[in-house]
């Protein structure tokens, strides 16, 4: 399953309703549904917010699959180049006074997905997710 | 989304419904910080029906509660449902905001 969508956050209405039908057609459980929506939700925001210029159009592609037991997502944008495996963990350790307001989303996307691979190729970045689904 | 909101014993309740991500989360943010620069300052975000939040809901918690907080006031969260949840303590801040069962535990609470 594939959507495409220009760098605009009102165009992630359309990605997340993909994910919600592609959950619905393989059968995803609540968790599995939620964590796929919620990891490609984090990148794909990450790359209209951060990706381009202020008045610079791109395209982002996101494609699903699911070949059992795996669950994987890719993500492809024509922003500049950003390699989140590269982004250092958010400090958890802070007093709930002092936590530091930003960083969370790309931890949430290490925490739920089982691998994260990032390679740049002909000027595009190509982010793979992948969840492996325990046997029902 | 779509944000209902009520008061009861002095305490303003925010209802958020439906998802919460990017495209929503400036009026959920300014929301609160209407509500949480107000005085009593008691403010119970009951999520019950909240299915999706995202990161950036994290940050305009950490701030509605640091605005909150000065003010002497009070800010509960009450009825996250379990995905929820479980993005707070992947965050690692279930320690950061006092969290109840359901609405009334959470009115109870901003009321203390």
């Amino acid at each position: 399953m594939e959507a495409r969508i220009a760098n605009r956050l009102e165009d992630l209405g359309a990605i997340a309703a993909m994910v919600q039908q592609f959950g619905s057609l393989h059968g995803l459980s609540e968790a599995q549904l939620h964590d796929l929506d919620l990891a490609v939700d984090e990148i794909v925001t990450n790359i209209i917010q951060y990706g381009y210029g202020a008045s610079e159009r791109g395209e982002i592609v996101v494609r699903l699959r699911y070949c059992a037991p795996e669950l994987s997502a890719e993500i492809e944008d024509t922003g500049r180049a950003f390699d989140p495996t590269l982004v250092p963990p958010p400090n958890l350790k802070f007093a709930p006074g002092e936590r530091p307001v930003g960083g969370l989303g790309i931890h949430f996307v290490r925490s739920l997905m089982d691998d994260v691979i990032y390679t740049r190729t002909q000027g595009r970045n190509h982010l793979r997710l992948r969840k492996r689904l325990a046997a029902p | 989304m779509k944000l209902s909101e009520s008061a009861q014993d002095g305490v303003v309740v925010v209802q958020p419904q439906g998802r919460i991500d990017n495209t929503s989360v400036k009026e959920f943010g300014d929301r609160l910080a209407q509500v949480g620069g107000t005085a009593p300052y008691r403010v119970v975000i009951d999520s019950q029906e909240t299915s999706y939040i995202n990161s950036a809901v994290f940050r305009a918690l950490l701030i509605a509660r640091k605005q909150i907080e000065k003010a002497q006031g009070r800010l509960v969260l009450c009825a996250m449902p379990a995905e929820i949840m479980r993005l707070f303590e992947i965050a690692a801040v279930t320690d950061a905001f006092v969290i109840c069962h359901n609405r009334d535990e959470g009115i109870a609470e901003a009321r203390a």
